[in-house]
């Protein structure tokens, strides 16, 4: 086990690594200098001085090569320094803070209800094959996969707002929004947040079920659930044993790689329904070319997927022998 | 159904049958015979002819489209007064409690792939575990124990540490001996055993034969051995039968078939066993004329008519012959020898 995750950091570090360069690049991409825009800004509204020009130039290396620059920058991610933001002239960490736990809060719990809603259906798909509750989930899986979530987002509100008179945007009631952290505003916060898991969801839980379906038909048809078969078993602990155990693996493997089509998909629903999660903030810094806000956050989401993917691996190695000792 | 107290089971006119969109495959189409308490049967015929099929049919795990339509099988149950109880086991639901206690506890079975056949990621141990605290009364403690016991039995070497490997840390040969004995592990008063040695190489093939022929004896109980190749069955077995799309075409004792065999069939399936003294090795064994027909075309009249070298035009291809006696204990199912019995 010890070896196989060896292995797996091998590969995730120079990826991550690899990662923070591009990341770099995005911030030094845009035409002109960055930095010299933030200085004329300071300078324009009076605020610039010496000592501030000296304090730039130490934390960014602004007239040094661009190895130096690097550096400073990922020393500074390291030590959750990220730069400030051009737009709202704050250190990004400050800005991004909330917003990240956020969102990994709603990707969480977005997973958590995608399984839990696809792991049941797609092995009552399987196993009932082409009976009618099949069909009906077959169905509703195609309206889930084809149904894009900003319209399904829309849809929602509206039919909350004309019929219920609730507004579901945002995650927050109005007098939590700018609220301290309380169990009152956590609660509240967990109120709101099943509309976005819901949306979010929807599309993960209806391809996944695909995918499970087709794994377990697969396994169903193997010997060794024919001799398990053989045992005496009864047939759902045999199958709930045996071939779903080993239908799931794909699916965690696969597990960490949703975080970014979470992500990027929760882009355009967070955008709709005003969600305080970092992918609007994203936006808004490419748009206005807020460049370490953008980079900082680029390398965020990449570094979290790692993550992801290196949980997913893990659980992988537990369940199954032949990952684990690399046969 | 007699009360011969010798009879464990008893199948009567069994008919199998898939029910595909392409037609009706009639896998197991009739099939009738006894086998006795401690008994040994070969079921011997080329692919395709129901062999796999009957086997499932007995322990009633024929897989969806299939069914068993048809017939009965007379299983004669040990009861905890020492005495027993026939069950007619094609009438059981196939999911219900008594079946399943049947299955795998009183009759077990070996499939041919022993390198799929365990789950890949359960150990062995936990494997054999299942099966006989399914079916014995016994803690985890116990049954491992059963389990270890029962491995080193089957020449398993380092028992008590090989139990905790996963499959595909064993070679097929050592698998395979798993496979046994996780058969044997509840103490089975019949095991059957679908081409047990089909995938294996030369050499562990005989050493599985030798050794399932061994248990048998050890063990005392019944032995169902299925097999394309009549040699292989008749190192193993007292008695045999023959079996040509779904039914059954010849049954006699080894010694019988070997010295007299009466269908056409077994006559061609025995010019193709290899014998040992056969002095020039080079001599082609002789196939069979023709392949077996597709299943949805099944010939009129007797199944095997045309690739039959001793066919009778206007009477083969017309008449259905049926399973008949010609002497003690050898009955064959062809128009070749029905003036005799008739008379
Ligand atoms: N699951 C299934 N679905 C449809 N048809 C099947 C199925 N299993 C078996 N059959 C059909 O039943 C017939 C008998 O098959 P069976 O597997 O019993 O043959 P066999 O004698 O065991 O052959 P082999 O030596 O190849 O194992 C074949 O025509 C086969 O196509
Ligand atoms: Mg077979």
């Amino acid at each position: 086990m010890i070896q196989f995750l060896a292995k797996r950091l091998a590969i995730y570090v120079p990826m991550l690594a690899l990662m923070s360069i591009v990341s770099f690049g995005i911030i030094e991409a845009p035409p002109g200098d960055y930095l010299d825009d933030y200085v004329a800004l300071l300078k324009a509204s009076g605020e610039y001085d010496e000592g501030d020009a000296q304090r730039l130039e130490r934390r960014y290396g602004l007239d040094s090569p661009f190895y130096v620059r690097y550096w400073k920058w990922v020393s500074g991610v390291v030590r959750w320094d990220l730069g400030d933001s051009l737009e709202f002239r704050r250190p990004v960490n400050e800005l991004v803070n909330d917003r990240l736990a956020m969102t990994v809060v709603l990707g969480v719990f977005t997973v958590v209800f995608t399984w839990t809603m696809a792991i049941p259906i797609g092995i009552i798909s399987a196993v009932k094959q082409y009976s009618f509750i099949d069909y009906a989930f077959t169905f509703l899986s195609y309206l889930g996969v084809g149904t894009p979530n900003f319209l399904l987002a829309l849809v929602l509100m509206w039919t909350a707002f004309s019929v219920f008179g609730v507004s579901i945007t945002g995650l927050f009631s109005d007098e939590y929004i700018d609220a301290p952290w309380s169990l009152g505003k956590i609660w509240d916060m967990f109120t709101h947040m099943w509309v976005p898991m819901l949306i979010l969801g929807t599309d993960g839980t209806a391809r996944l079920t695909r995918i499970l379906r087709a794994n377990l038909l697969d396994e169903l048809g193997k010997p060794y659930v024919e001799t398990a078969r053989s045992k005496g078993l009864s047939e759902w602990r045999l199958i709930l044993k045996y071939p779903v155990r080993i239908a799931l693996n794909p699916f965690v493997s696969t597990a960490g790689w949703t975080l970014p089509t979470l992500f990027s998909g929760s882009l355009i629903v967070a955008q709709v329904m005003s969600l305080p999660t970092v992918g609007p903030l994203l936006l808004k810094a490419l748009q206005s070319q807020d460049m370490y806000m953008a980079g900082s956050i680029v390398l965020i989401l990449t570094a979290l997927t790692l993550v992801g993917t290196l949980l997913s691996d893990i659980v992988l190695g537990f369940m199954d022998p032949r990952i684990r000792m690399g046969a | 159904m007699t009360n011969d107290s010798d009879t464990l089971i008893r199948v009567e006119d069994v008919r199998t049958h898939f029910f595909l969109d392409e037609g009706v495959v009639k896998a197991v189409d009739g099939v009738s015979f006894d086998l006795a308490r401690g008994a040994t049967l070969g079921v011997v015929g080329e692919s395709g002819c129901g062999k796999s099929v009957l086997a499932r049919t007995i322990i009633r795990i024929v897989p969806r489209p299939g069914r068993t339509i048809d017939g009965a099988i007379w299983y004669h149950r040990p009861s905890e007064g020492g005495g027993e109880r026939p069950i007619d086991l094609a009438s059981l639901e196939a999911d219900g409690a008594e079946i399943r206690d049947i299955r795998g506890g009183e009759i077990t079975m070996i499939f041919q792939e022993p390198m799929v056949s365990f789950s890949p990621v359960h150990t062995i141990g936990d494997q054999i575990v299942e099966a006989v605290t399914l079916h014995r009364n016994a803690t985890r403690e116990e049954a491992r124990a059963i389990a270890v016991d029962t491995l080193r039995r089957v020449g398993i070497p380092n028992a008590e540490s090989r139990i905790d490997e996963y499959p595909f840390r064993l070679s097929g040969g050592m698998r395979q001996r798993a496979m046994i004995a996780m058969a044997l592990s509840s103490n089975p008063t019949l095991l059957m055993a679908d081409e047990p040695t089909t995938a294996l190489d030369v050499t562990t093939q005989a050493q599985i034969l030798e050794l399932m022929a061994d248990l048998q004896e050890e063990f005392g109980m019944a032995m169902m051995l299925i097999s394309h190749n009549l040699g292989v069955v008749a190192q193993t077995t007292e008695r045999i039968i023959v079996m040509y799309l779904g039914k059954v075409v010849e049954s006699a004792d080894v010694r019988t078939l070997f010295r007299d065999p009466k269908h056409p069939y077994t006559q061609e399936l025995l010019k193709s066993v290899p014998k040992l003294r056969r002095r020039r090795q080079t001599e082609r064994l002789a196939a069979i004329y023709g392949s077996v027909p597709s299943p949805y075309e099944r010939p009129a009249g007797c199944p095997f008519h045309p690739r039959c070298p001793q066919f009778m035009a206007g009477e083969c291809d017309v008449i259905e012959p049926t399973l008949k006696a010609v002497s003690e204990g050898h009955s064959v199912s062809c128009l070749l020898y029905s003036e005799e019995t008739d008379s």
